[in-house]
């Protein structure tokens, strides 16, 4: 079977530093793969080279066996949604304005239709008319996320969507979520929390200081951690080292 | 690509209104700007006559009192271009001149005269002046010699032709000589006109209202302009264009379209500014992974700008309409072209800072000093016709010139937009706005969209 995303040798620079390097993976149909990393691992920017904000300066990506440069091809962005690391709404429009004006933008066939459904996703059809300014943090970041759903992507790829939320929203955005995975379609999913990850993603992927360390299920990565049995977050440290990863430390 | 630039247009017009503040910022500023400079050159204007140009203060000290000394300051008195302060004398004269100095050695006035005792009997006008004031002193002396002629009359003549002989070397002793044909001469002269006066065929001259004389002139005698001009070689023709409104001075309207270009520059970087605040919440990354073609986000920036400069500047103009009789009615379609025009290059040039800045406080300081540098050279404070040649050349180089001189030759020569003189400033904007939004957008793809401009 083809792999939904298919990504070899990814790599990017930002001038002189090399922010990913010859990163490889795939996800699967069906699958949610947890991409997890220390802060500046290269995550957001491999997400970013993935959905056409960056272009990449080496690596193929495919989509369903066929290549595929998001930066260049507008059609290509379409079979993604996105749901960015910040929070990334107009604040002076009402969540329903939000969710209207992003349908419409990727082309949704019945957009009043897929904004009651985005509304519900987000479970605001009570807060729908107020402007997201009156939001609060777990509120805005639910619309984020109804947003990225809005054309039914194929691939949803997630940088850290469950930033500064109450128990409430987590469980209501970990439903929206499995929903997301059904009926084949694929996850990209980022995340600091590790039992976000363990609930939420089939496989992981382990990126440091812009390199893949380790692919596989929580199970194969803790043999390969030689931990075998450990939950995630000690075959997290044990794959990546101890030590903190402010610029001193990563050059 | 259009129908996706609409769809962002209408987001973006609807934040924009819904901002209360910039939307105040935006619409209220300008009005209070227009009605502030326009106020303040239509006083400035004022009088008629003085063709925009502000009266000469005057002090005066009549120390003759006699009846030419007191036609002489009721003619200074007249003046439109003096603005004339009478000194009451105290008795002592030397007190008197003694104050007067020091008026102007102060700078109180910038000149000041002295009828001295025996003005009446051809005493010389004593004119005590602060050098600095090149320009205002050639008003004053139009001023004067137009005075003088009118209390001295016909002698003023013989009296500058002796002083013009005497100016050229001929000695004094020899003036018996040109005495010897003058005085025969002038005698024929007065005779000569005597005769014509009693034979009715001389025009009212001295407006004692008995002649049937041009209602204009009635009041103000006759006019020392007209009679230099019917004098000198040189014959003027008055050339009014139609659309030129009597009651609307020069620096009226533009006043208005000075600060309407100034203001607009304001409001629509503040408008292309939200291309920033969508970069720094995020919004704009998302703009940029929808599976949309790029270029129709700079397009609807581009777009919504136009919309709302060619708003900001239709209130601008029928407000100033009604709160200064501007006639904008008349001269409605002129006025859409260039306004239209008009937002177009000063889009261009807010879609340029917005692209070119990196921040917020970037976009804002720059512009406010690129606007404020363009507006005063490009003479939206102030008409360039009182600015230095290096200024007039130099504005040339800037955005409000094209549009100000634009607006002023409908306003001003009633041109309407189809006349070559105004299709060149038309062209000149245009091409402008053009240039600017091609190097914005390459400024934008090449920061924003990962793929190398093209
Ligand atoms: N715009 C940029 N210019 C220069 N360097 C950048 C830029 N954005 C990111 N980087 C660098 O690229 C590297 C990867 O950053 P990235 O944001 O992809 O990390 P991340 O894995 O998403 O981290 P986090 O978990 O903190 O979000 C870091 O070293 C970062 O300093
Ligand atoms: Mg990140």
């Amino acid at each position: 079977m083809t792999a939904l995303l298919a990504v070899d040798g990814l790599t990017f620079r930002y001038g002189a530093r090399v922010a990913v390097d010859a990163v490889s993976f795939e996800v699967r149909r069906g699958e949610a793969l947890g991409l997890l990393g220390p802060n500046g691992a290269g995550k957001t920017t491999a997400i970013s080279c993935l959905c056409g904000l960056l272009a990449p300066a080496a690596g193929a990506l495919s989509f369903d066996g066929a290549s595929f440069t998001p930066h260049a091809t507008p059609a290509h962005r379409a079979r993604l949604g996105v749901v960015p690391q910040e929070l990334a709404l107009y604040d002076g429009l009402t969540a329903r304005e939000n969710l209207l004006f992003f349908a419409r933008l990727h082309g949704v066939a019945d957009a009043q239709d897929a904004v009651a459904r985005g509304l519900a996703l987000a479970g605001l059809e009570s807060r729908a008319d107020d402007r997201v300014k009156t939001f609060s943090g777990g509120m805005k970041r639910r619309l984020n996320l109804a947003v990225a759903a809005l054309g039914d992507p194929p691939l949803t790829l997630l940088d850290e969507p469950m930033v500064g939320v109450d128990p409430q929203s987590r469980n209501h955005i970990f439903e929206s979520i499995e929903r997301l995975r059904a009926d084949g379609r694929g996850m990209l999913y980022t995340s600091h929390s590790m039992d976000e990850v363990e609930r939420l993603c089939d496989r992981v992927a382990i990126m440091d200081r812009g390199t893949l360390v380790a692919t596989g299920t929580a199970a194969e990565l803790a043999e390969q951690a030689g931990l075998p049995g450990a939950d995630l977050e000690r075959t997290f440290l044990e794959l990546t080292g101890r030590s903190l990863r402010d610029e001193g430390g990563s050059a | 690509m259009i129908r996706t630039a609409l769809l962002m247009v209408g987001k973006d017009l609807r934040l924009f209104v819904r901002d209360k503040v910039a939307l105040m910022l935006a619409v209220l500023l300008p009005l209070v700007l227009v009605t502030v400079f326009g106020t303040i050159m239509s006083g400035m204007g004022g009088g008629g006559g003085g063709g925009g140009m502000p009266a000469v203060d005057l002090a005066l000290l009549d120390l003759d009192d006699s009846a030419t000394s007191r036609a002489m300051v009721a003619a200074l008195a007249d003046m439109d271009g003096i603005d004339l302060d009478v000194r009451a004398p105290t008795g002592d004269a030397d007190a008197d001149r003694a104050a007067l100095r020091e008026l102007v050695h102060d700078g109180d006035v910038p000149f000041a005269a002295v009828l001295p005792p025996g003005f009446g009997e051809g005493a010389e006008l004593r004119l005590l002046r602060d050098p600095g004031r090149d320009l205002s002193q050639q008003l004053l002396m139009i001023g004067l010699v137009r005075a003088l002629f009118e209390v001295r009359g016909e002698d003023m003549a013989w009296e500058l032709q002796n002083r013009a002989l005497a100016e050229a070397g001929i000695p004094e002793e020899w003036m018996a000589r040109v005495e010897a044909f003058t005085i025969p001469f002038r005698a024929a002269m007065e005779s000569l006109f005597d005769d014509a006066d009693a034979a009715g065929l001389l025009a009212d001259a001295d407006a004692d209202g008995s002649a049937a004389d041009d209602d204009e002139d009635a009041d103000t005698g006759p006019d020392f302009q007209d009679i230099m001009m019917a004098v000198l070689p040189v014959e003027a023709e008055d050339v009014l264009p139609e659309g030129r409104q009597s009651n609307i001075t020069y620096m009226v309207s533009h006043a208005v379209s000075g600060m309407t270009v100034m203001m607009l520059m304001f409001s629509l970087v503040g408008f292309a500014r939200s291309l920033l605040e969508e970069r720094d919440d995020g919004t704009l990354r998302r703009l940029l992974c929808a599976p949309i073609d790029v270029r129709a986000i700079l397009l609807s920036k581009a777009l919504g700008s136009w919309v709302v400069g060619l708003g900001l500047t239709l209130i601008l103009f029928v407000y100033a309409s009604m709160l200064f009789d501007l006639d904008v009615a008349s001269r409605w379609d002129t006025l859409l072209v260039i306004s239209a025009v008009t937002a177009a290059s000063t889009t261009g040039f807010a879609l340029l800072i917005a692209a070119v800045a990196t921040s917020d406080k970037q976009a804002d300081g720059l512009s406010t000093i690129l606007i404020l540098v363009m507006s005063a050279l490009g003479g939206a404070w102030m008409p360039l016709l009182f600015m230095p040649e290096v200024v007039q050349t130099a504005a040339r180089f800037t955005l409000p010139f094209w549009s100000i001189d634009a607006y002023q030759s409908t306003f001003w020569n009633g041109l309407h937009w189809t006349d070559p003189a105004v299709l060149r400033n038309l062209g000149v904007l245009l091409a402008v706005a053009a240039a600017l939004f091609v190097v914005a957008s390459r400024l934008f793809r090449r920061r924003y969209t990962g793929a190398p401009a093209r």
